[in-house]
């Protein structure tokens, strides 16, 4: 968010100063929701290669493999300042300790351990500054069994819960696309971030933040949870109910027991008062032929048709939008949820902006550091000598 | 009962007050974050609209029983409402409103998740509000967020996952959209209006003044799936659905061991891996096959390469296959269900459950939360509120009223402790 016009109160994280030693996606969706609240985020890269998520894409035409031009790095990393630093040397680690002293947070993302083995862990740096919060992000928790247990996002979203409770069931069992592992474990890092800080700030006390990506997922689907504990069910995956094909897509026309009636009086197909649907037990003990007729319904009518013939009453009817759908939703427009942003190599894009609002304003996003954009300027302000920072960086190359 | 002058006076959120509005997942879930915290949060109901999870026909309730009082013992109530005080207030009366407006004046945060407009229905806007307390922040988690042309629109998560761009690149390759019963935008919901109310309350204490923070949980779901816009519009392709499989590396997908809905999940993420699992899998005529020696070439052949694994993990148990995987060093892991979450050994040893004694549902073990706090305990030991079980205590602490008054507001049907409308039978089922 910009603090610089006059007219307009601060950011709500104004003044706040992180140290962000965060790659891949986690904990770089964490830092972005600070930069987009108003926080000076300052993301640490290894020199030359830097975050590796620069090297994934999508790219541009004429970018491919260039790591400035990276479609996912720029987008979890808007609002950020770059300084490259390279941790495994003594020079490296110095420079992060000295910036960490001055910072209000910290967030880490390495494999638990890695830390300390650096001589950064949370100890060392609260001996620099005592109330300082370190928010640590890793895939299963700084202890425990499974600590060191490798993971990818497929591997997490298995074992959190989540895979069990999607898709048919006469296919597997099915993953959400993306990574929605990590953006929940880089939110929860959020959250837990502002609850330290919220104390560090009202009580003077630091403290270290051990955020689990795999208990993101755990706490994540209640109802199966609580469902086992409370009746001992164990809920599975199910066939797609109340979702039909129609002109253009797909549509969801899922209503609840008491929305039945007025369903059947914007469908308006005499066949739905027939007593065979007449509550929720039986219309799931004859879906069959249910589905024929609002199949029948749903066939000829466009998706935006059927959105808005159930919105217009009230209903929460849905379709599945497909990424073009929303890039051109009215809805969408009128909130300027997609905002061009530019970027000195890759050029300018829309980016999908920020989902919050504070008094009706749009936290402006910035746009992604160059790899070691602010190496000088963020040492230099931190009061590193003139040497010290020649040293980084010739080190870096640059 | 327990109140919060039982909370360590450092807890983060120690002196904080909230008065939360949240109905079903996404606002419970907040107000549940910051009470756990340390806040004062109060769940304020009415009889006649009260949170409409109390009150499902096929409810779960423990043991599949309904019991005496059902809107006490739902379980999907009793999970999200933890560490609160309960109110229960009818808004819609004018007195219910005044009192309203009296805890507001008193308060640092309003979290609600109605459609939009309600609150003003209510007479209690944030402008309103805002006149009778500058300081408060107003939390206002919506389907479409509060402005545009579909801002009066109503979903569940489980449609916003449709509308939000979730299963845009959700699905079985060729078949109808899979289907979620999972909610997961009001998660996610939840977990940002909690963190986003601290961010405003900052600048609050700062600026002495209040804000109002307006969330879209449908722009919510498209920010966690931003990646795939950045493709569409870089690219002018926009992605689809590919099932299980990863947009970069290969093989990844889920393959069914031996029992009843077992399987393993795996990520080969360089061409080193590969080899390994070559190894693994005692298919060395796969290690050599030239067309498979790069991503690219694995790519092309993923149904063949799924074929030898599903033809290698069939037979096996997924302790077995997980565990063969791991000793290589490969990223592995069963797909767990909630049985088998809640005798992990993980979770086990990180004390994620959080036993709670309720007095009308009895003892049980509650999920957790995904982050722990170094000094801070936010295990709370304090159930979700009994329906309108602080009505007293409250007004009189809060709004120093008489036991008199009170018993006015009884009597008037201001205030209650038994939910209107009540849909369950005497046999409703446990089951869902």
């Amino acid at each position: 968010m910009a603090t610089s016009q006059p007219d307009l109160p601060p950011a709500p994280l104004d003044g706040v100063r992180v140290l962000d030693l965060t790659h891949y996606i986690a904990g770089p969706y964490a830092t972005k929701w600070l930069a987009t609240l108003g926080a000076d985020v300052v993301k640490v890269e290894r020199p030359s290669s830097g975050d590796p998520l620069r090297a994934a894409g999508p790219f541009p035409p004429g970018g491919e493999g260039d790591r400035e031009q990276g479609g996912h790095f720029l987008y979890l990393n808007t609002g950020k300042r770059s300084v490259a630093l390279d941790l495994a040397t003594a020079e490296g680690r110095d420079a992060a300790l000295h910036l960490a002293a001055q910072s209000d947070v910290v967030i880490e993302s390495f494999a638990p351990g890695r830390l300390d083995a650096f001589g950064l862990g949370y100890e060392r740096l609260a001996e620099a500054n005592p109330a300082l919060v370190l928010t640590s992000i890793s895939n299963f928790g700084q202890d425990g069994p499974y600590r060191d247990v490798r993971a990818s996002e497929i591997v997490i979203f298995g074992m959190g819960g989540l895979m069990s409770l999607i898709g048919y069931d006469d296919e597997p069992p099915l993953k959400f696309g993306g990574y929605q592992a990590m953006y929940m474990g880089g939110l929860s890092a959020l959250t837990a971030t502002m609850l330290a800080l919220t104390r560090a700030e009202l009580h003077g006390a630091g403290s270290h933040v051990d955020v689990s990506i795999f208990e993101g997922m755990v706490s994540s689907h209640f109802q199966s949870m609580v469902q086992y504990e409370y009746t001992g069910g164990v809920q599975r995956r199910t066939r797609a109910m109340m979702v039909f094909p129609c002109s253009d897509g797909f549509a969801g026309l899922l209503v609840q027991e008491h929305q039945w009636q007025r369903l059947i009086e914007v469908l308006d197909v005499p066949e739905l008062r027939d007593e065979r649907f007449a509550t929720g037990l039986q219309r799931r003990e004859n879906y069959g032929e249910l589905e024929a007729i609002l199949l029948a319904w749903s066939l000829p009518r466009t998706k935006q048709e059927i959105y808005e013939a159930g919105q217009n009453a009230g209903l929460p009817f849905s379709f599945f939008a497909t990424v073009d759908d929303i890039l051109v939703s009215p809805q969408y427009e009128a909130r300027d949820f997609f905002a061009p942003v530019e970027h000195p190599v890759a050029g300018t894009y829309r980016y999908p902006g920020s989902p919050v609002r504070f008094d009706g304003r749009v936290p402006e996003a910035g746009r992604a550091p160059l790899l070691g954009e602010h190496t000088v300027e963020v040492l230099g302000a931190a009061g590193l000598s003139a040497s010290a920072i020649a040293a980084i960086s010739e080190g870096n190359g640059s | 009962m327990t109140s919060p002058s039982s909370v360590p006076s450092d807890a983060p959120l120690a002196g904080i007050r909230v008065l939360d509005l949240g109905m079903f997942w996404a606002g419970p879930y907040s107000g549940r974050i910051l009470g756990e915290a340390g806040a004062d949060v109060i769940k304020v109901e009415s009889q006649r609209r009260s949170d409409p999870l109390r009150m499902q026909a096929r409810g779960l309730f423990p043991g599949g029983e309904p019991g005496e009082r059902p809107w006490n013992r739902s379980g999907m109530v009793n999970e999200r409402n933890r560490a609160k005080r309960s109110l229960v207030i009818d808004l819609t009366s004018e007195e219910g409103s005044a009192i309203f407006k009296r805890l507001a004046a008193v308060s640092d945060l309003v979290i609600e998740n109605y459609s939009t407009g309600v609150m003003e229905r209510f007479g209690l806007g944030y402008e309103t509000l805002h006149a009778v307390n500058p300081k408060l922040v107003m939390v206002s988690i919506t389907s479409q967020g509060l402005s545009g042309p579909e801002s009066a629109y109503v979903s569940y998560g489980t449609t916003l996952e449709q509308n939000g761009g979730l299963f845009a690149v959700t699905g079985y390759p060729e078949r109808t959209p899979g289907f979620s019963s999972l909610a997961f935008p009001d998660p996610m919901g939840g977990m940002t209006a909690a963190g986003m109310a601290l961010a405003a309350l900052r600048m609050a204490r700062r600026t002495g003044c209040g804000s109002h923070v307006d969330i879209s949980q449908r722009e919510m779901t498209t920010h966690f799936v931003g990646e795939a816009f950045m493709e569409a519009v870089m690219t002018d392709t926009a992605p689809v659905p590919i099932g299980n499989r990863h947009p970069r590396f290969a093989p990844q997908g889920v393959y069914q061991c031996s029992g009843d809905d077992r399987w393993v999940t795996l990520t080969i993420a360089s061409d080193d891996e590969w080899a390994v699992l070559c190894d693994v899998i005692a298919r060395g005529d796969l290690a050599t096959d030239t067309r498979l020696a790069t991503v690219d070439g694995r790519r092309d052949h993923h149904d063949e390469i799924d074929d030898a694994l599903r033809a290698w993990a069939g037979p096996l148990d997924v302790d077995d296959s997980v565990g063969q995987l791991r000793a290589a060093d490969l990223m592995a892991g069963p797909v767990l269900n909630s049985a088998d979450l809640y005798a992990d050994e993980q979770l086990d040893a990180r004390h994620y459950f959080e036993t709670i004694h309720d007095p009308d549902a009895g003892t049980h073990r509650y999920i957790g939360r995904p982050f722990r706090i170094s000094g801070v305990s936010l295990e709370s030991g304090r159930p979700t509120p009994l329906f309108g079980g602080h009505n007293e205590e409250l007004l009189t602490e809060l709004l120093e009223m008489t036991a008199d008054e009170v018993a006015g507001l009884e009597e008037r049907g201001v205030i209650g402790d038994v939910p209107e409308g009540l849909r369950v039978g005497p046999r409703g089922n446990g089951g869902s």
